[in-house]
C-alpha cells in the first residue's frame, strides 16, 4: 500500500479486513502514515465522545406543555386521520348538520306541496295555491333555523379564537421578556411560512402558489430575517431560464448524490 | 400510558386522537429529537424550536408511517428535513454556532465544561459543510448505515459514505495538527 492510498484510505468506514491489515501494515512501517493513524484514532474518539448539552429533567415537563400550545386547536397540527372535536369543530359540526337537516326538510315540503297539488300540478310542475303559502312558509322557517345555526357557529367560533388569544396574551404578560416572546413568535411564523412556500416551489405546477406565499412573507413579516429569505427566493424565482442556478449549494466539496464509490461493508479502520 | 406499547399501537392511538397519546409520543422522543437538532443546529433555542416544528409536522404526517422502518428513524427524517429546511432559510451558513461562545441566555440548559480538545472538535464539527456534518452526525451519534443516511438526506449511499470521508478529512486536517498542544 502506498501513502497515498493509506492516507484516502483513514478517511473511510468499514473497511474490508483486507484491506485494514494492509493498512495497519503499511503504518508500522511508515512513521508519517503511523502518526496520521493515530492521529485519526484520537479524532473519532474525541468526536464519539463529544458530549450534546441536554436541558435538565424539570425542562422536560415544560417541554412537552410548549409543545402542547403549538398543537393546540387553532389549525397549527392535528393528527392526520380522525381529529378530536374541541369546542369550535362542534359547534361548526352542529351548524353544519342544522344545514342539512333543513335542506332535506326543504325537500320533504317541496315534495308534499307537489302532491298536495294533484295530478294537474304534478303534470304542470306547477303548486296550488294554498300549497304554495305553505312551502313558503316552511321556507321562511328553515331559512330561520339556519341562519340561527349559522350565528351559533360563528359565536362559538369567536370565542375560541377569544379564548385563545386570551391564553397566549397571558403567557405573553407572565414572560419576563415579552418583547423576545414576541419576536420569537413572529419569526417562527415567518419561517413556517418560508417552509410551506420552499416546499409549493419544489412542485413546478405550484411556482405561482410560491410566489405568493414568498410575496406574503416579505408583506406580513417585513421585519424578520425570513422577509430578506422570501425576497432572495423570489428573485430566483422569477429569473427567466438559463439564469443562475441558486439551487446547487455544493460548492463546498459536498456531494448531494449519485457518486459511484466503493462499498466496502466489513472491518474497521484499526 | 402502558410502557409496553409498540410504537405500531402508539401511533394507531395518535391518529385515533388521543391527547395521552401524543403525550407518550413525545415523552419516548423529545429528547432525541432535541438532541439531534441539538448538534444539527447548535444552538439551544434553535434546537427547541426545530424539534417541536419537527413534533407538529410528524404528528401531521403521522398518517404516512407505514411501519417499513422504526418509528425512530421515521421521525429522524423528519427532523433532518426541518433541520435542512432551517439552515437553507437562515442563509446556508457554512458554521454553526455550537453554544458555548455565546452568553449563557436566562433559560439556557446546562451549559457543559469541555476539554479544550472538545472545544475544538466541536468548533471544527461545526464549520463543516453542511451535508458532510449531517453524514457525521447521522453516522457516529445515530449510528445510521449509508442506506438510512440516503434515505434521511436524499441523494445515495454511496453520496452519503463521500460527504463522511470528506468530513473526516476535513477534521484531520484541522485538528490533526494541534492534538500534541491541546489539554484532553
Amino acid at each position: 500500500m502506498t501513502c497515498d492510498e493509506a492516507r484516502r484510505r483513514l478517511d473511510e468506514d468499514d473497511l474490508p479486513a483486507d484491506v485494514a491489515a494492509r493498512l495497519a501494515e503499511h503504518c508500522r512501517t511508515c512513521p508519517e502514515c503511523r502518526r496520521a493513524l493515530d492521529a485519526e484514532r484520537a479524532i473519532r474518539r474525541a468526536v464519539a465522545e463529544l458530549p450534546v448539552p441536554e436541558p435538565p429533567d424539570e425542562y422536560w415537563t415544560g417541554y412537552a406543555s410548549r409543545l402542547g400550545e403549538r398543537l393546540a386547536p387553532e389549525g397549527a397540527a392535528q393528527p392526520a386521520g380522525r381529529r378530536p372535536m374541541h369546542g369550535h369543530r362542534v359547534a361548526l359540526v352542529v351548524g353544519l348538520a342544522a344545514s342539512l337537516v333543513a335542506a332535506v326538510g326543504l325537500a320533504v315540503v317541496l315534495q308534499r306541496g307537489a302532491a298536495d297539488g294533484g295530478g294537474h300540478a304534478a303534470a304542470t310542475n306547477e303548486v296550488a295555491p294554498a300549497g304554495a303559502a305553505s312551502i313558503e312558509a316552511e321556507m321562511a322557517r328553515l331559512d330561520a333555523e339556519v341562519r340561527a345555526a349559522e350565528s351559533r357557529v360563528a359565536i362559538a367560533l369567536a370565542e375560541e379564537r377569544r379564548q385563545g388569544l386570551r391564553r397566549r396574551l397571558q403567557r405573553l404578560a407572565l414572560s419576563p421578556t415579552p418583547g423576545e416572546v414576541v419576536d420569537r413568535e413572529l419569526n417562527r411564523t415567518a419561517f413556517l411560512a418560508v417552509y410551506d412556500a420552499d416546499r409549493l416551489s419544489a412542485d413546478r405546477r405550484r411556482r405561482a402558489e410560491a410566489i405568493r406565499a414568498y410575496q406574503q412573507v416579505v408583506t406580513l413579516f417585513p421585519r424578520t430575517r425570513w422577509a430578506r429569505v422570501a425576497r432572495e427566493r423570489l428573485t430566483q424565482l422569477e429569473l427567466p431560464k438559463g439564469g443562475m442556478n441558486h439551487e446547487n449549494p455544493h460548492d463546498d466539496g459536498s456531494v448531494s448524490g449519485g457518486v459511484r464509490g466503493s462499498t466496502l461493508d466489513a472491518g474497521a479502520l484499526g | 400510558m402502558a410502557q409496553q406499547m409498540s410504537d405500531d399501537e402508539l401511533v394507531r392511538q395518535v391518529l385515533a386522537g388521543r391527547p395521552e397519546a401524543q403525550a407518550e409520543l413525545v415523552a419516548r422522543y423529545g429528547r432525541y429529537a432535541y438532541r439531534l437538532c441539538r448538534r444539527m443546529l447548535g444552538d439551544h433555542h434553535e434546537a427547541e424550536d426545530a424539534s417541536q416544528e419537527a413534533f407538529v409536522r410528524a404528528i401531521g404526517g403521522l398518517d404516512g408511517f407505514r411501519g417499513e422502518a422504526p418509528l425512530r428513524q421515521w421521525l429522524a427524517r423528519v427532523v433532518v428535513n426541518v433541520c435542512l429546511n432551517w439552515r437553507r432559510a437562515a442563509g446556508r451558513r457554512r458554521s454553526v454556532p455550537m453554544g458555548h461562545a455565546d452568553p449563557p441566555a436566562r433559560d439556557e440548559p446546562h451549559r457543559l465544561e469541555l476539554t479544550e480538545l472538545q472545544e475544538k472538535v466541536q468548533q471544527a464539527i461545526g464549520q463543516l459543510p453542511e451535508r458532510q456534518r449531517m453524514a457525521l452526525i447521522l453516522r457516529v451519534y445515530e449510528e445510521l448505515s449509508f442506506d438510512a443516511i440516503a434515505d434521511l438526506m436524499g441523494g445515495t449511499p454511496e453520496a452519503a459514505r463521500t460527504n463522511l470521508s470528506l468530513a473526516r478529512r476535513r477534521l484531520r486536517t484541522v485538528l490533526a495538527p494541534i492534538l500534541g498542544e491541546v489539554k484532553r
